[in-house]
């Protein structure tokens, strides 16, 4: 069952965690980098003729005889999307992770919307197949697990940069998009993260795996039947040659590391024996020792 | 070549299922992987499934196809022509007697005949039988029927030569019993012959009519020998310190020799006769020696060597290589003789008379004895002194050995109970040493005493009413004669009955036998009577050979036959003394342990020491030689060729797994 009768209870228990613990630090708490009207004061700029006086910085002038006035944060809800990998390379595992993916997806979700956030769920292979429109509100979890239920892995391909291409074309408002996914693309995963980044997106990537794809213990005359593209290849396996695939496949997950780090992006990378509750968990731990995200470029 | 299961063949129609199935190629296991992403680029510059690659299959599909063909084969079982002959049932007699140990052949004849029939052994087939017989003097089954090589060798390494003639003609027979079953069988003979055989035994095998043939296989170079081929020694009959030594010597080689001849005595030398001998010749004596001593007389044969002929001078020609000496005497076994002589003890007697002239004269006629005669039993006497109490009885007889001769008094044994007039003797204890010889059936008796004997006791003669005349009693401190005749009043003392009585019992109470122990041909038989002396029959005994070999005796009854006696020299039967506490025999009994008895034993034979064969049978070996020898061996292909096969398809399967593995692990 993908989403069992406690699974909101176990949600709610880690909605609870993430504001009391870890103090908002994974989703919710992220603040928006615009400056507006707000309470807090966030910043200081040059007075230049015509400004409001009311918010000049009068110790400012008293100490220093400057004239500067104070900018505030404007707190705005965030916007979560989460990018939901639905190509059939996710079907791959005992159990598929793309089961766990959906119960990521949705307790996620959860977080957000339980802390007033709007979150979108965004269903994509080499297009985007679904979507679950912007939502706010607790009400609105159940309705996203039905759609997340009913959600099929059957796309042929995997092309996040065509995919991060059409959802900026609507003009999103930048938030926190979630990229959950195998990052089994052919095209390569950078392009579509770069458009996020440049986009001023949060971006935290979530990599699954299954034991078996990162270690195969095949041998001997196999054939190789590709889940997502359907083409088999007879081959003749050997120990050197599995050898080489495991070190393959050790570079890919490093490359995305490093990538993730070199951006300041956030990176978890997990395989499929680990339990959803224990992946959200592991996020925020790494949310937390990682220090606050990293903090918006004022525009 | 031919098949003992030929549709078996129908098998090789597996081969079509084998290489349909490398055809079809079967279904390569299909892995879903989630992406090719990263085995295409494992495998971008290695072609899937490159021609080269596919040569293992090819080659795996051979060995299959030679795996099937090797276990169809084997499972057909193929017999070559050499298996199709029918196993060979054979019997091997392996002579043993003393002429097999002739240096003609080195190092021996018998040596020869063991690796002739090793030789046998090694051509056996894997369904062969054979057994092995030793022809000693009396025929041994070494090993039955069997095809167990190492049994077999084992077997004939096991015949040692005897001392004696072999019984060939046993062997024989015994041999054709073996292959009773078997009327094809071989039986084959490995032998000097030096033997005595009928008639039937030389006929060729082609020609006998008996089944199994014989196969004669003589194993002689030359018959160059000289022994002694009869040794035998006696005490004198007029001298009683002297003795007669009658001895032979045959050369039966074909040169001259000289030699000499030693005598000893208990290994003295007593004579050295130097003779010579013309091809041939054989040489006799009787020869006249003295010695009170007995012991082990023995003949030796020495210094053999070529006598120079008459028309040469010793002191012109010296030998050239080609006129050395050839080898004159093959066989050492005839080169001595043994011979057991009677030993000549002084016997004390003392006597104690009132007077008897007829029993003084009767005990001062016996050689070597030495008589005292009083009047009155003394208090003390030398040991070892026989007494003989004529009419005077003590109350209690004195310990030692004791001869009794009308007896008038009561004693610890008897009581006098009477006295019989007229009596006749009618039972008389022939077997009994002391009766050797003797007849007192018709002694005048007018009156006869009887007594009542208190012991147990052997009535050696009796009167018809069952009185005893002359008796035997067993008493512990040592052995008791009693003669109730009054030999003042019968006519014992004018018999010649009388004196041999009077030396019966004298040579029974030292322990010697009378009788002439003869020296004895090797391989035969003796029987000894253990009771012919005043001694008991032992518990147990020890049978000892010349070589030290002992042969226990257990229980030994009064006669006692000896086993065949296959060794020559002195064999030696002496008691198994058991442990006793200190003090626990008497005086009496310790001076009665049984001595060791001898027994000479000697070739003795004309037909071993001649080595030569006997007539007609080296004519029948001779043209019967080419059968035995032309058989021909039996290969390792006479093994069944499956067993083969199998150890080939064994090391396919090697060959196939080994294929796979570089598949799989290349």
């Amino acid at each position: 069952m993908l989403f069992p009768p406690d699974f909101l209870t176990r949600l709610e228990y880690l909605s609870i965690v993430s504001k009391r613990v870890f103090r908002g630090t994974l989703l919710a708490q992220r603040r928006t980098r615009q400056a507006g009207v707000g309470i807090e004061f966030s910043d200081h700029r040059h007075y230049t003729a015509g400004d409001d006086l009311r918010y000049l910085d009068w110790n400012v002038y008293a100490r220093h005889g400057e004239l500067l006035l104070k900018r505030f944060q404007e707190e705005q809800d965030l916007h979560i999307y989460l990018l939901l990998d639905c190509s059939r390379s996710m079907t791959f595992g005992t159990p598929p992770r793309f089961d766990l993916a959906r119960q990521l997806t949705a307790g996620l979700a959860y977080i957000g919307l339980a802390d007033l956030d709007r979150i979108a769920v965004v269903a994509y292979a080499d297009e985007i197949l679904a979507e679950f429109p912007l939502s706010r509100g607790k009400a609105r979890i159940l309705p996203l697990m039905q759609f997340l239920q009913q959600l099929p892995a059957t796309g042929r391909d995997t092309h996040l940069t065509q995919v991060v291409r059409s959802l900026l074309h609507r003009g999103p408002r930048a938030g926190l998009a979630i990229v959950i996914s195998d990052l089994l693309d052919e095209h390569g995963f950078r392009a579509g993260l770069d458009q996020l980044r440049c986009r001023d997106f949060d971006i935290h990537v979530v990599q699954l795996h299954d034991p078996a794809e990162a270690s195969p213990t095949l041998l001997g005359d196999v054939e190789l039947e590709d889940l997502e593209s359907g083409t088999v290849r007879r081959v003749i396996l050997t120990e050197k040659q599995v050898r080489t695939y495991r070190q393959l496949f050790g570079e890919h997950q490093l490359a995305v590391k490093n990538y993730c780090r070199h951006y300041g992006l956030g990176c978890t990378q997990s395989d499929t024996q680990v339990g959803c509750e224990e992946l959200i968990l592991r996020m925020m731990r790494n949310a937390a020792t990682a220090g606050a995200a990293a903090s918006p470029a004022l525009p | 070549m031919s098949f003992s299961l030929p549709t078996a063949l129908l098998l090789t129609a597996l081969a079509l299922p084998v290489a349909a199935l490398y055809l079809l190629r079967i279904r390569l296991r299909r892995v879903p992987v989630a992406s090719r992403l990263f085995w295409d680029t494992v495998f971008r510059d290695v072609p899937p499934r490159a021609t080269g690659r596919k040569l293992p299959y090819v080659l795996s599909l051979l060995v299959q196809l030679a795996l099937l063909l090797l276990l169809v084969i084997a499972a057909a079982d193929p017999i070559f022509d050499a298996r199709l002959q029918p196993p060979r049932h054979i019997v091997l007699v392996i002579d043993q007697s003393a002429s097999m140990q002739a240096t003609d052949l080195r190092p021996s004849r018998l040596h020869a005949a063991r690796a002739a029939a090793l030789d046998v052994i090694r051509s056996l087939g894997f369904r062969d039988q054979c057994a092995v017989i030793a022809a000693g003097s009396h025929p041994q089954l070494q090993t039955g029927l069997t095809s167990h090589i190492p049994t077999l060798q084992q077997a004939i390494r096991r015949i040692q030569p005897e001392d004696a003639p072999g019984d060939l003609e046993a062997a024989v027979a015994a041999g054709r019993r073996l292959l009773a079953d078997t009327p094809d069988g071989t039986l084959i003979v490995l032998t000097d012959g030096c033997t005595t055989l009928s008639e039937s035994q030389t006929e060729h095998p082609a020609d006998s009519v008996a089944r199994p043939a014989v196969h004669w296989r003589l194993l002689r170079e030359r018959s160059a020998n000289v022994g002694i081929t009869q040794f035998q020694a006696r005490r004198s009959l007029a001298d009683p310190t002297g003795y007669e030594v009658y001895l032979t010597v045959h050369n039966t080689g074909t040169a001259a020799i000289r030699c000499h001849v030693e005598l000893l005595l208990n290994d003295l030398p007593v004579d050295v006769l130097p003779l010579q001998l013309q091809p041939g010749a054989q040489w006799t004596r009787t020869l006249q020696k003295t010695a009170a001593a007995g012991g082990r007389l023995e003949a030796r044969l020495t210094s053999v060597r070529r006598a120079a002929p008459a028309a040469e001078s010793s002191a012109t020609i010296a030998p050239t290589i080609a006129q050395q000496d050839p080898p004159l005497n093959d066989l050492a076994v005839d080169d001595r003789a043994w011979a057991i002589l009677p030993s000549r003890n002084v016997r004390k007697v003392l006597l104690v008379t009132p007077g008897s002239l007829f029993l003084q004269q009767a005990l001062s006629a016996i050689p070597l004895v030495q008589l005292t005669v009083v009047r009155e039993l003394p208090e003390v006497w030398p040991a070892d002194t026989v007494l003989v109490l004529h009419r005077q009885v003590p109350p209690q007889l004195p310990p030692g050995r004791v001869l009794v001769i009308d007896p008038q008094a009561d004693c610890d044994l008897w009581k006098l109970s009477g006295q019989l007039t007229n009596p006749l003797i009618t039972e008389h204890q022939d077997e009994s040493p002391l009766m050797r010889q003797l007849n007192l059936e018709n002694v005048l008796l007018p009156a006869v005493r009887t007594l009542q004997f208190h012991s147990d006791h052997e009535v050696l003669a009796a009167t018809d009413s069952g009185a005893p005349v002359y008796a035997h009693l067993e008493r512990r401190s040592g052995p008791c004669l009693v003669l109730t005749i009054d030999l003042e009043r019968s006519d014992l003392a004018l018999r010649t009955a009388f004196p041999i009585l009077i030396a019966n019992a004298l040579q029974w109470f030292a322990a010697d036998t009378a009788d002439w122990r003869p020296a004895l041909p090797a391989g035969s038989q003796t029987t000894l009577h253990l009771t012919d002396t005043a001694r008991p029959v032992p518990g147990a005994l020890q049978l000892i050979s010349p070589t030290g070999v002992r042969f226990p005796v257990v229980n030994p009854t009064a006669r006692f036959t000896t086993p065949p006696l296959n060794t020559a020299g002195i064999w030696t039967l002496r008691e198994a003394l058991p442990q006793t506490s200190p003090g626990a025999a008497s005086a009496a009994a310790d001076s009665f342990s049984q001595p060791d008895t001898l027994i000479a034993v000697n070739l003795n034979s004309e037909q071993e020491t001649s080595l030569q064969s006997q007539a007609g049978l080296e004519t029948v070996a001779n043209s019967d030689s080419q059968r035995v020898n032309g058989q021909p061996p039996h290969s390792w292909l006479s093994r069944p060729l499956w067993l083969y096969l199998l150890v080939a398809a064994c090391l396919l399967t090697t060959l196939e797994w080994a294929l796979y593995q570089r598949r799989v692990l290349a």
